[in-house]
């Protein structure tokens, strides 16, 4: 189906929240998955993937534990959206020309929203790396993919974040945002019907406050 | 800024419908009716095509044959006496069907980034029956009866930004003629209202050839457009704290610059006078069945007796609109004061109109967090712009005596009683005093010292109300300085403060969760824009009749 960024984001904030995440994360995880959504990825299919991942896992195993140049993960793998929640936080923490290994991330390219950001927000270009793909930023924060990259490459990886990397050849991302699988769509709406109450009687009665008759 | 003031909000020439019927007018829009299929039953479609100096926009609408009993205004309705989309351009035959095939259906169709609104509208009954009946016997309609009602059709939705596969904002957002707020969805809601009185005119024609009239053009646009809103409209105004700053942020700008004209002259002295004659001639036209209301509008009623008398015993020689404005904060009610807003703005035109343009928003760039931020800043900007929270004891019961949550039946915010009802552990993040609160509890143990970044890896609970805090010093009209989870708390508050901003009028609450209002009463219809005074229309000119009584 073909979703509007709008309804991307607003469907997979309420999924991310159902997943587990609290809602300010939810917010981030929505955004992420809105501008990749843009630049012509599957957002909400990478964002899906990273959910199973997420849900029923604690917080602490999925959010990187912070050394200068180094984050490492508590459990099998850190959550990119909180390890790229985290990144952008640190946007002017970072000292200019070292590099952060970010060891063991999942479905890495859902960092790329906020190195994106982190780009932008510091006015200087962003290089992003795992085995099989090299992402950089302008210090617009547009987004350009190495020779040979495949974004999708790479399960749980290690991944480096570099301030003012050297440029290579590399082409521009961007597209049309992508239809959205069924499956994808299903599995993010279930999310999402957990932040949802159900109908009381007294809900159905007040919730709305409707008695009078609107047919007049 | 409180609920109960931001809840008494009048339209104003900032408001939005106000706005896109100013453009027009100065750009010389163009409108046509290029199809009007309808039949005699009612049913068929009509486009409605608007030309700027850029582009065109087209309202497509689909007219239904309704069962009575099907018709609801309520958000969960399922069929409608008529539904529209706003197409961005001019569709041709294949955009129609396709049209056809989904925007009946509302929510359970869809629509393409080629449109830009999807809208619903429902007859009133008593009064859309009645001016077809009089029309074809060749009368005017009861014109006491129009002005009781005020509007053929009610829309329950007009969807934008979007929504159900709509285009998304940011596509259109830098069009000049779209980049102030919600104008879409205004135009889509202006040539609605064109079309609800052509299709009365047309069924009158239909049923009776012979003797069948069209409504005087005096009598024409003493219609609007009605509309029903309830709570799922309510967190938009949560949800978008730096929009909500601009627009409130202007309004007060305005103020601002019109309370510090030192000597207006006479032609602006006159104006004002006129138009506190003309609200109040309008306010006398306005009734609601709801109990809060009906006090409020007595006591503008009142209010308005005493502005005439201030008037009369004559303005300051200096800075009088100044002073008239200190008056009223300490004489009026909040309804008569927001009033005077409105009114005071009126002569000015050349001083104020320009802020419309400040009333959109870049809510990316206010999005990020600044984690280098220290707690002790953190704390400096709570102890500055968040005083206003420790006045509220969230020991008591009753200032949690609700949550805001997502009913799984409707899809559609709702309010709960937190001690009584089920599910508040999926409550919404929109109880922004309780979570300001939290967060304060919570930075008792952070180290001034720690960053924000720090603190909120170990504290992601609070990263929603982190990112809403850090924006106070630039933004200070983001938050809604009240409880909105306290047991007195009025959702209809929220409702009018954003439908003032639209522009509308002669708000009714059917309950304290939804409202009843006008759209473009006394508005030009889009044929006659170009003859009429430039955005004059807000409270009509005065009746001979009027003038005397």
């Amino acid at each position: 189906m073909n979703l509007s960024l709008n309804e991307i984001e607003a469907l997979c904030k309420k999924a991310a929240r159902g997943a587990g995440m609290s809602w300010g994360l939810a917010e981030e995880a929505a955004k992420a998955a809105r501008w990749l959504s843009a630049q012509g990825m599957e957002g909400p299919a990478l964002l899906a993937a990273q959910l199973r991942l997420n849900d029923g896992t604690d917080y602490a195993q999925l959010a990187p534990r912070i050394e200068a140049d180094r984050w490492s993960s508590a459990g099998r793998s850190m959550c990119p959206l909180i390890a790229g929640a985290t990144l952008s936080d640190h946007a002017q923490l970072i000292t200019g020309g070292s590099a952060i290994v970010l060891e063991a991330v999942s479905c890495p390219v859902l960092l790329a929203p906020f190195a994106s950001r982190l780009a932008s927000s510091r006015g200087e270009a962003v290089a992003l790396s795992w085995p099989g793909c090299h992402l950089y930023f302008d210090a617009a924060g547009t987004m350009f993919c190495g020779p040979a990259s495949d974004p999708s490459a790479g399960d749980v990886v290690a991944v480096t974040c570099e301030i003012s990397p050297a440029q290579v050849n590399s082409s521009v991302v961007k597209g049309p945002a992508p239809a959205v699988a069924e499956a994808v769509l299903s599995y993010l709406t279930g999310l999402a019907s957990r932040t949802y109450v159900p109908a009381t009687e007294a809900s159905r009665a007040q919730g709305a406050g409707s008695t009078l008759s609107d047919n007049d | 800024m409180k609920l109960a003031r931001i809840g008494a909000f009048h339209q104003s020439r900032l408001s939005f419908m106000r706005q896109l019927l100013r453009r027009m007018k100065r750009e010389n829009w163009v409108f046509e009716r290029p199809a009007w299929t309808i039949e005699s039953t009612g049913v068929g479609r009509a486009v409605y095509t608007a030309t700027g100096p850029a582009r065109c926009y087209s309202l497509v609408a689909f007219a239904h044959d309704l069962d009575p009993s099907m018709r609801s205004d309520r958000v969960i309705a399922t069929a409608w006496d008529a539904t529209f989309t706003l197409f961005d351009g001019v569709p041709t035959e294949a955009d129609l069907d396709r049209l056809e095939a989904n925007v009946p259906k509302q929510e359970a169709g869809r629509i393409s980034s080629q449109e830009l609104c999807l809208a619903r509208a429902n007859r009133s009954v008593r009064l859309f029956d009645h001016v077809v009946e009089a029309l074809a016997e060749g009368r005017q309609p009861d014109m006491n009866f129009v002005e009781e009602v005020g509007y053929l059709m009610r829309t329950t939705a007009v969807y934008g930004s979007g929504k159900f596969g709509a285009s998304d904002r940011d596509r259109v957002a830098e069009r000049e003629e779209l980049s102030a707020p919600f104008q879409a969805e205004m135009l889509t809601v202006f040539l609605i209202r064109a079309f609800t009185l052509d299709l009365v005119e047309h069924l009158a024609r239909t049923r009776a050839p012979q003797s069948a009239v069209a409504i005087e053009p005096h009598n024409r646009r003493r219609f609007g457009v009605g509309n029903s809103t309830g709570l799922g409209m309510a967190p938009f105004l949560m949800n978008h704290p730096v929009l909500l700053n601009n627009w409130v942020m202007a309004r007060e700008t305005a103020l601002q610059r019109v309370r510090s004209v030192r000597v207006p002259t006479p032609d602006e002295i006159d104006v004002f006078r006129d138009f506190v004659e003309r609200a109040a001639n309008d306010a006398g036209h306005w009734h609601s069945g709801h109990e809060l209301q009906v006090k409020r509008i007595k006591q503008l009623r009142q209010d308005f007796v005493l502005l005439r008398d201030k008037i009369a015993e004559g303005l300051a020689a200096e800075y009088p609109w100044d002073a008239l404005y200190r008056w009223s904060e300490s004489t009026l009610s909040l309804e008569g004061q927001e009033q005077l807003v409105s009114l005071l703005l009126e002569p000015y035109g050349a001083l104020v109109d320009e802020l419309g343009d400040t009333m959109r928003a870049d809510e990316q760039s206010a999005f990020p967090i600044h984690g280098e931020m220290k707690i002790a800043a953190l704390r400096d900007i709570l102890d500055t712009h968040g005083q206003w929270v420790s006045e509220i004891d969230f020991a008591e019961e009753r200032n949690r005596a609700l949550f805001w949550y997502v009913s799984e039946e409707k899809l559609e915010p709702r309010i709960g009683q937190r001690f009584t009802e089920p599910g508040q552990e999926l409550e919404q993040p929109l109880a922004v005093a309780r979570d300001v609160y939290l967060l304060q509890e919570a930075l008792k143990s952070a180290g001034g010292n720690e960053t924000v970044a720090a603190f909120l890896l170990r504290h992601p609970e609070h990263r929603h109300i982190v990112r809403r805090v850090q924006l106070a010093p630039q933004y200070p009209y983001a938050d809604i300085q009240d409880n909105l989870i306290g047991q007195e708390m009025l959702p209809i508050d929220l409702l009018r403060c954003k439908l003032s901003f639209f522009g509308a009028i002669r708000f009714d609450p059917r309950s304290d969760r939804w409202v009843r209002i006008n759209m473009y009463k006394n508005a030009p219809f889009p044929h006659e824009l170009d003859r009429h005074p430039a955005d004059d229309w807000s409270y009509p000119r005065l009746t001979q009749q009027e003038q005397k009584s």
